[in-house]
């Protein structure tokens, strides 16, 4: 831990209210010595691994659990081996063989821009820092398929509470590591590597938003986007960044890698709307990975609730 | 020497080049079944992976677009290497690419859209890539039901004009297929490359250099 004081605690009626937000959502929160506990054996919400249970937790691992909404999860092997990764590969079922030995330790996050305390952090202290907590989210790919997956992470919020962003930072700036030797994809110079993504301020601070460090009860696989990654469930799946490097507090809006390979398909809010089309095909339905027909997407991919008041009054057309 | 060698490939060449082309008439539809076959096998072993509709849908696309290839190719090689016999191998390649092209509809339309033809239409219209697939596969399809012999002779000169609408199906299935891909997918590209050099054949000034040369 460099430079990011210790005493950085957030105040407890907001931690309150966010613990009763998740609790109306339905999340199920676990704390870090249940984790702990569990750690490498399948994990769910406790009272579901209660020993009574006549099924084991090899079998409850794939598809017992279930969201919010009552969807099921998508199975541990369908997460792990369907990856849009392209700094790997652009085939989604080539990324687990080439991602197999890719190197996440020793690895350091670089906080900085517009914040009172930057800093650098292992990601052994990120882990140190941060208790996870366990969160189940739907992911909505701008291809048209989907996935239910059961996320360990922490809010981005905290983290952000700790470096304490200036009044000027407006966005949050992310950025992924960068080593065609590692990560092969990147030699294909269509591309304007590194991946980056950005939110805005508020998107960044928003309770679903989170750093995920973990799936399924282990460390996230490099496939993932190991050892640290964003996930922002209302938004399609690009903008959750993968193998992040560096975090940086902007005043002007980040523009992402799609958003300069391809500017009039790929927006900077990405948010999940089957009422606008993706230019070159349509967005009112998907494929849960593991189901057979397609189904409607929703608006937000279901968060509407919690987070349309962000775009209050905002042309969702225009800003696709 | 290498004039010696030379001289004995061309001639075992020219003795058994009507036999080659004999040969390749049974293989053409052994190939062209195999990926049939491979796909059901890895249907059955679950082989397709975490999106089998998907993955069927890109190989049954695929598979019909290299076939058309194949059949696009006959032409130019039969003049290049003034290889009549293999003229005859055109139609069948272009039958199994239709047979191929079917399959990849009944997938999408049946299959992943489960016969909704309210969001089918509205997908083709508002999406080129699709649109483009349609039209592709509508053509083809229509070129294999006029390819039996008896309309072939029926249709006369009207036949051959609409049997070149082939290289219009080659365009439109090679855009379809890179309108389909992200940005910097590169998967489409090769197949669309050698499309365009196959219809680029065609064009009256490389045949005059064409028929010059050979």
């Amino acid at each position: 831990m460099r430079k990011i004081p210790s005493a950085e605690i957030t105040p407890e009626n907001r931690y309150l209210n966010r613990k009763e937000f998740l609790k109306a959502l339905g999340i199920a929160g676990a704390s870090a010595a249940v984790l702990a506990a569990c750690q490498n054996k399948p994990f769910l919400a406790g009272e579901e691994l209660a020993p009574s249970s006549p099924v084991s937790p090899d079998q409850l691992l794939d598809g017992a659990g279930t969201d919010e909404l009552g969807d099921t999860l998508t199975s541990f092997e369908n997460v792990t081996t369907y990856n849009n990764f392209y700094e790997f590969t652009t085939d989604k079922e080539g990324v687990v063989k080439l991602a197999k030995d890719f190197q996440t330790s020793p690895w350091e996050v670089r906080i900085g821009g517009l914040v009172e305390n930057p800093g650098t952090l292992s990601i052994d202290e990120v882990r140190d820092r941060y208790p996870v907590e366990e969160r189940i989210y739907r992911m909505r790919c701008v291809e048209g398929w989907s996935m239910v997956i059961p996320w360990q992470g922490f809010q981005l919020s905290a983290l952000l509470e700790d470096v304490q962003p200036t009044a000027e930072a407006k966005y949050v700036r992310f950025e992924s590591i960068y080593d065609p030797q590692a990560l092969p994809g990147q030699k294909n110079i269509y591309f304007p590597w590194p991946y980056v993504e950005g939110l805005r301020l508020d998107e960044a601070y928003h309770d679903l938003t989170m750093l995920a460090t973990g799936l399924y009860g282990q460390d996230l696989l490099p496939q993932n986007g190991s050892p640290i990654r964003l996930v922002v469930p209302w938004k399609y799946g690009f903008k959750s960044i993968k193998s992040i490097v560096k975090i940086d507090l902007v005043e002007e809006m980040p523009v992402s890698l799609w958003m300069e390979s391809a500017p009039n398909e790929y927006g900077f809010y990405a948010n999940v709307n089957p009422n606008v089309d993706h230019p070159r095909w349509s967005q009112a339905t998907e494929r849960r990975i593991g189901e057979f027909s397609r189904r409607p997407t929703l608006m937000f991919n279901g968060y509407e609730e919690q987070v349309s008041s962000l775009y209050d009054g905002m042309d969702l057309r225009k800003n696709f | 020497m290498t004039v010696w060698i030379s001289e004995r490939i061309s001639k075992f060449w020219r003795k058994n080049k009507a036999r080659l082309a004999g040969y390749l008439g049974p293989a053409v539809h052994l190939g062209s079944v195999l990926p049939l076959l491979i796909g059901l096998g890895d249907l059955w072993r679950g082989k397709l992976g975490a999106n089998p509709i998907q993955e069927a849908t890109l190989r049954s696309g695929i598979t019909a677009l290299t076939l058309l290839i194949l059949s696009l190719s006959i032409t130019p090689i039969r003049q290049l290497l003034k290889w009549t016999q293999i003229g005859r191998l055109r139609r069948p390649l272009g039958l199994w690419a239709a047979f191929y092209a079917g399959i990849h509809f009944t997938i999408y339309i049946a299959i992943d859209y489960g016969f909704q033809w309210k969001e089918l239409l509205a997908n083709s219209l508002t999406n080129k890539f699709i649109l483009l697939g349609f039209t592709a596969g509508t053509i083809l399809l229509l070129l294999a039901v006029t390819s039996l012999n008896f309309l072939l002779k029926k249709m006369g000169k009207r036949w051959k004009q609409l049997h070149r609408l082939v290289y219009a199906v080659g365009i439109l299935a090679a855009l379809h297929f890179l309108l389909a891909v992200k940005p910097g997918v590169l998967r489409p590209w090769p197949y669309t490359v050698i499309i365009f050099a196959l219809l680029a054949f065609r064009l009256p000034p490389v045949q005059a250099r064409v028929k010059k040369a050979v």
